[in-house]
């Protein structure tokens, strides 16, 4: 385990190669435990030099931490400048230190202040910068004002005590020098400039990845503030010396320093820290509201053991906290209900939205299921008023064909569910609905609301039903005089009525052809309508590419025969396909009697299939005239020949194409056509391959 | 001696054209009915047929109700019933044989190989 175990990013541990957590931890909390039991036992003489040397090693590990942490956010200027400053403010208390213990082992009774003070005040100043070099989130004009607020109540309740016990007595007392009351005082001043400099910090964002040391660091001030105003005390009283139980909290403060700067896992650039702004670190907005009572509770406790003579000064700091906490709640109760305004407002468009919505809306419980809401257009589309519906369960709007799709639907089909079905109305009548559900989480997440829209597709239904019959009706009354017609001119140009003369041999073959073109015609549009209304219906079977093949050229030899053009297959026995085979035998007969028909004499037309990417290749290639490439694509719409006079000489419907493309890209296949013009042209389609399983289905 | 065969159309057009493909181009003596009321008449009043050639669409009993009626015991076993229709497609081939029926001839034919086609299926 390391440290960066808690500070994950983006899920992915960041390990620190340089020193593992457990290590550092057991190190420096061994160092603890033994500093602590020294300070209760005192197994070793010299409490005044050994406590003081005792801090030195925390302030070098410290120090040595802040500086490796820095190394490792080289590529984040903003960071790096952080860690720099830390590790400076390390070093300032290390040779503070060092210096103290020179005078401890030098004098019984050291002198103050010293050189050593000097760079005890110093740690505050650089620990204070280091602290404003954490990036924070951007904050708008009004949070900044309360941030401001929250930040003075912080200052004014440490202030307060800081004042009660420290400040203001020894300002009082004097006695010492001039030199030595300034830097008596400077102490706890610092301590508020540090903790002003925490509040900046905490009560803005700061990016996530510095969660876990800032409250490092956050502790550590915090021992060091309370160590502070316990020590300028025992200064004040003279109570206090080197080696002191207090100064367990400095050791506390540097060993929660180092870990800070150990938890700093490398980063690269300032952009994986401030490009991400989406999940900064909450603010801690919480601070003013235990610093101030904090303040209060212990000076009111202080206080009220004295006679009663109030401390004015003590009025006044408590006084400004008590304005500022008014003043910041009174900003949040307007804030609060701006928002709360905001928030009826949109409510009010997104319920006119929903009101006047030209399709129908319900929003119903998931555990109903219940109607919770219908817009004046779904009561309408069923019959109902709005009021009639709301609370009622939606069985009542279940028509009975659609029970088993209402029962398939569960939490995790609903979202994204789009189909027509049908409902009943309050009359009883159906309504056909198009209609679209998505799911609403509540508060927790968990799914609890569905949304459903509907748009009323009843007239377009019904609309639909009698085109489908009206096409059903014209093409089997048109087919059924063509049957005759053609029947009868059959059984004429067979010579069973007996030879004809010339001439009109000539123009019953010219009758036949027509009726022919004509008979085709009809079924080529009876064919691509049934499948534009979605009713022709796949029969997927695994089937032999060169079988399927064969049975076309079988359709189409006559023609090839007559037209002196040779079909060669060069389709693999073991190639198989998942198709429906009548369907795919009607785009084969459609391509090779296309290029049949566009052939010269004495030519090939080829046929071949290969697997290729997951399906099965097709391609039909003949030496035709070829087609112009601006047509490669257009030839595939309807009634789009490569040249208009192709309909009457080449007796095609102009739908030919147009089928074979319904019907490959109802098999999730692709058609095109690539072609030389006076060479040849070659059209390809993709067809889904037979599963391995059921490539050997003999 | 010719076959006999009993063929069922409702449409007068195509009985006569059918009647006179199976007669000249082939080689059957067509007794020809209008509608499957008028085909039950003629199993029972002018049998024994050698074949049955139906249009499966017609008005009153259609083709597959006729056949019906005629299995269950006006017309024997053996004797091939073969449907015409319009609608083509395995499915529907399927669902009339399935019904009882030999085979399927699609429709429009072409009457100088009717009685080829009606051949094919009579010998299988």
């Amino acid at each position: 385990m390391s440290f960066v175990d808690f500070s994950r990013s983006n899920g992915r541990p960041v390990t620190s190669k340089l020193i593992s957590t457990r290590v550092a931890v057991a190190v420096l909390g061994s160092y603890f435990a033994i500093y602590v039991s020294w300070q209760l036992f005192h197994w070793l003489p010299g409490r005044q030099q050994l406590g003081q040397a005792f801090l030195i090693p925390a302030d070098l590990a410290a120090f040595c931490a802040a500086w490796m942490a820095a190394q490792r956010c080289e590529g984040s200027p903003r960071l790096r400048s952080f860690w720099r400053w830390m590790s400076a403010a390390m070093a300032a208390e290390a040779i503070a230190d060092i210096f103290l213990l020179k005078y401890n082992i030098q004098y019984d009774e050291p002198p103050f202040p010293t050189i050593a003070d000097a760079f005890f005040l110093s740690f505050y100043l650089l620990l204070f910068v280091a602290l404003l070099q954490i990036p924070v989130a951007p904050v708008t004009k009004a949070k900044r004002l309360r941030i401001l607020l929250d930040g003075a109540t912080v200052v004014l309740g440490g202030g307060a005590v800081v004042w009660y016990f420290v400040l203001g007595p020894t300002a009082k007392a004097g006695g010492q020098g001039v030199l030595a009351t300034v830097v008596s005082l400077a102490y706890p001043v610092g301590d508020l400039i540090l903790l002003a400099g925490l509040a900046a910090v905490l009560l803005r964002s700061s990016p996530p990845i510095l969660r876990v040391a800032l409250l490092l660091i956050a502790g550590g001030i915090t021992a060091s503030i309370v160590a502070d105003v316990v020590y300028s005390y025992g200064v004040l009283h003279d109570t206090y010396t080197s080696g002191d139980p207090i100064d367990i909290l400095y050791v506390l403060e540097f060993l929660l320093f180092t870990l800070a700067a150990l938890s700093q896992r490398p980063v690269r650039s300032d952009d994986q820290i401030l490009g991400n702004w989406s999940q900064p670190t909450p603010r801690a907005t919480w601070l003013p509201y235990i610093t101030a009572p904090i303040g209060f509770g212990l000076l009111i406790g202080v206080e009220s053991r004295r006679p009663f003579f109030p401390d004015l000064s003590l009025v006044l700091i408590l006084t400004m906290i008590g304005g500022l906490v008014a003043i910041r709640q009174y900003l949040s109760l307007r804030e609060l209900a701006a928002a709360e305004r905001a928030r009826r407002e949109s409510e009010r468009r997104s319920r006119a939205i929903f009101d006047n919505a030209g399709v129908g809306i319900t929003v119903n419980d998931l555990r109903g299921p219940t109607i919770l809401d219908v817009n004046q257009t779904f009561a309408e589309m069923v019959g109902y008023s709005p009021e009639e519906l709301r609370g009622k369960g939606f069985s009542r709007l279940t028509h009975p064909d659609e029970l088993e799709t209402f029962r398939s639907l569960g939490p995790k089909t609903i979202d994204g569910f789009q189909r027509e079905i049908r409902f009943l109305r309050h009359d009883g009548s159906s309504l056909w609905g198009n209609m679209t559900l998505s799911l609403l989480d509540d508060e927790a997440g968990a799914p609890r609301y569905v949304i459903g829209v509907l748009e009323d597709v009843t007239t377009r239904k019904q609309a639909e039903q009698v085109k489908d019959e009206f096409i059903s009706v014209v093409g089997h009354e048109l087919r059924t005089p063509l049957t005759s017609i053609r029947g009868s001119l059959g059984l004429l140009e067979g010579g069973v009525f007996g030879e004809l003369p010339g001439e009109a041999a000539g123009m019953v073959e010219l009758a036949v052809a027509n009726t022919d073109r004509l008979l085709k015609l009809i079924n080529d549009i009876l064919d691509i309508e049934r499948m534009d209304a979605g009713r022709k219906e796949l029969d997927l079977v695994p089937a032999k590419a060169f079988e399927l093949v064969g049975n076309a050229m079988q359709i189409v030899q006559m023609t090839a025969t007559q037209a002196k053009v040779t079909l060669v297959s060069e389709v693999p026995n073991d190639l198989a396909v998942l198709v429906d085979a009548d369907s795919v035998i009607q785009v084969l007969v459609n391509l090779l009697g296309n290029a049949v028909k566009f052939s010269p004499r004495w030519s090939t037309v080829t046929v071949a299939g290969t697997p290729e990417n997951g399906h099965a290749l097709f391609s039909i290639k003949d030496a035709g005239r070829g087609i112009p490439s601006d047509r490669l694509e257009t030839i595939f719409e309807r009634f789009r020949q490569v040249d208009s006079s192709d309909a009457r000489e080449k007796g095609g419907s102009g739908l030919g194409l147009a089928i074979a493309r319904d019907i490959v890209e109802h098999h999730g296949g692709k058609i095109w056509a690539e072609s030389e013009i006076g060479r040849g042209s070659a059209f390809h389609f993709t067809l889904p391959l037979a599963g391995q399983a059921e490539e050997r289905f003999e | 001696m010719s076959s006999r065969l009993l063929l069922v159309d409702d449409e007068d057009a195509i009985r006569i054209i059918a009647s006179i493909s199976l007669e000249r181009v082939g080689d059957w003596k067509v007794i020809a009915a209008s509608s499957g009321q008028a085909a039950l008449e003629a199993v029972q009043d002018d049998g024994p047929f050698d074949a049955v050639l139906m249009d499966v669409m017609m008005p009153g009993l259609d083709g597959p109700a006729t056949l019906q009626r005629m299995r269950a015991g006006l017309l024997p076993q053996y004797v091939p019933v073969i449907f015409l229709t319009a609608k083509i497609g395995d499915a529907e081939r399927e669902r009339l044989i399935s019904l009882g029926a030999s085979g399927v001839l699609a429709k429009p034919f072409d009457p100088m190989t009717l009685p080829d086609q009606l051949e094919q299926i009579l010998e299988r």
